[in-house]
């Protein structure tokens, strides 16, 4: 499985997402996340038109960062990240409070979504320089000059259109996975840095593009979410076979 | 009809950029990578993002180092601050002097460093102490913003701070703010209650 989180995330698509920083409801907003050291910000958004002109879009983040909520121009965007010194659990810890935190938003916005995403991104545990060439290998068939050389990066998209029922509905998800070798960075703490060359996996599990009809509230959400994660442990299980075999 | 897609923290990661948790990926790509620009309904072609990316990314270039010379300055004059009636304080005149220049983005400055001190009291407290000695437009919205966060604050004290913030501003429609806060101290309700009483008197 994955050994280390970037980040899972949620996308709640809709009209109306958008919203301004007004003080009333922001308070409305504290109120609903009282106990989860969810606090407002904004963000400065660039308004491209004839001038480049801004707005400001409300946004919650928790003091360490791990959480962002931001209201976005066309979704709303929960995100957990992994941060120096915290646990970024379990993605059936995040579906939890992610669902949980967008139901109490949708109590105060009350807004019809017409998408639903989810996204991990996480890197796989250490292996050695034979898997990580043998996994570039399955997974893609080089053209001739990199047969006879080393490749030290590389990445891998591949999408596929699959049908699910969320509860009496029938979506159509687009289910991306990212499978690329990267190389970076690992802070274990304040002081340790350690380079490390490994796997890299992202997922992205949404409802397709073309249906845009306004039908998503908050009781589809839990839904969308159990057959994503559902898809996306099948999938992650089915990266590390690769890997492996 | 244009659309707004990328805001300026996508852009500039202001204290640790490209830094994603504990975890720092060395991809060769840059900056801009996850940024979108569209116009209505049509993003812009790959060269037309690049153009605009490009401006973007001059703009935050002096955005950059004026941050953290805001951030390093702000702090050692707020450090030094006695707060006393009727006095401007150094660091309340140097934010009056960034408003000026960088209008939006020093309130943006200020906000950031609101979220970097919110677990120390005291920091907080000398930050809504400044903020609240402007006018009410003169660090709107982001003003309000922190000062309706402090209002949920676990310190007794940020949480005071915060109501004479909507005091000092005078602004009506922060009532509804206020007419919503419940405080268990006394002390503290009975001071919401007059600051209320006030604005509802303007």
């Amino acid at each position: 499985m994955l050994e280390h989180v970037i980040h899972y995330q949620i996308g709640f698509y809709g009209p109306g997402t958008h919203l301004e920083p007004a003080p009333d409801l922001v308070s409305k907003l504290l109120e609903q996340f009282r106990g989860k050291e969810l606090i407002p910000t904004t963000a400065t958004e660039l308004q491209v038109s004839e001038d480049i002109g801004t707005r400001l879009q409300l946004q919650f983040i928790s003091p360490n960062q791990e959480w962002l909520v931001a209201f976005e121009a066309k979704r709303i965007l929960l995100r957990k990240q992994s941060v120096q010194g915290g646990e970024i659990g379990t993605l059936g810890t995040f579906r939890r409070d992610a669902y949980e935190i967008l139901t109490q938003i949708l109590e105060v916005t009350p807004i019809v979504g017409n998408r639903l995403s989810l996204v991990v991104k996480g890197i796989l545990p250490e292996m050695p320089e034979e898997k990580l060439e043998g996994a570039y290998c399955k997974l893609v068939n080089p053209i001739e000059f990199y047969q006879h050389h080393r490749t030290n990066q590389w990445s891998t998209r591949s999408i596929a259109r699959v049908e699910v029922h969320i509860g009496t509905k029938q979506e159509l998800f687009n289910v991306i996975t990212d499978i690329n070798r990267s190389q970076g960075k690992l802070k274990q703490d304040s002081n340790l840095v350690v380079d490390f060359d490994r796997i890299e996996v992202g997922l992205d599990i949404n409802t397709h593009q073309d249906n845009t009809a306004q039908r998503f509230s908050s009781a589809d959400i839990d839904g969308f979410l159990s057959e994503a994660i559902s898809l996306g442990e099948k999938l992650i299980l089915q990266v590390v076979d690769m890997v492996h075999e | 009809m244009s659309e707004y897609t990328t805001t300026l923290d996508e852009l500039t990661s202001p204290f640790e950029s490209n830094v994603i948790g504990n975890v720092d990926i060395d991809i060769p790509t840059d900056v801009f990578t996850d940024t979108q620009v569209q116009f209505g309904s049509q993003s812009l072609s790959d060269s037309g993002c690049s153009q605009i990316r490009k401006i973007l990314a001059e703009a935050c270039e002096k955005q950059f180092p004026a941050e953290e010379e805001f951030y390093e300055h702000f702090m050692i004059l707020l450090s030094e601050s006695i707060f006393e009636f009727g006095f401007e304080t150094p660091a309340e005149r140097y934010v009056r002097v960034s408003l000026d220049r960088y209008g939006a983005f020093a309130r943006d400055w200020l906000t950031r460093i609101f979220h970097r001190h919110y677990n120390k009291p005291s920091e907080l407290c000398k930050i809504l102490r400044t903020i609240a000695h402007f006018d009410y437009e003169k660090v709107s919205s982001q003003g309000a913003i922190m000062a309706t966060a402090a209002l949920f604050h676990v310190d007794a004290e940020v949480r005071e701070c915060g109501v004479r913030c909507f005091e000092n501003w005078e602004e009506r429609s922060c009532l509804r703010i206020l007419q919503n806060c419940r405080f268990p101290e006394d002390w503290l309700s009975e001071y919401v209650r007059r600051v209320i009483a006030d604005l509802e008197g303007l």
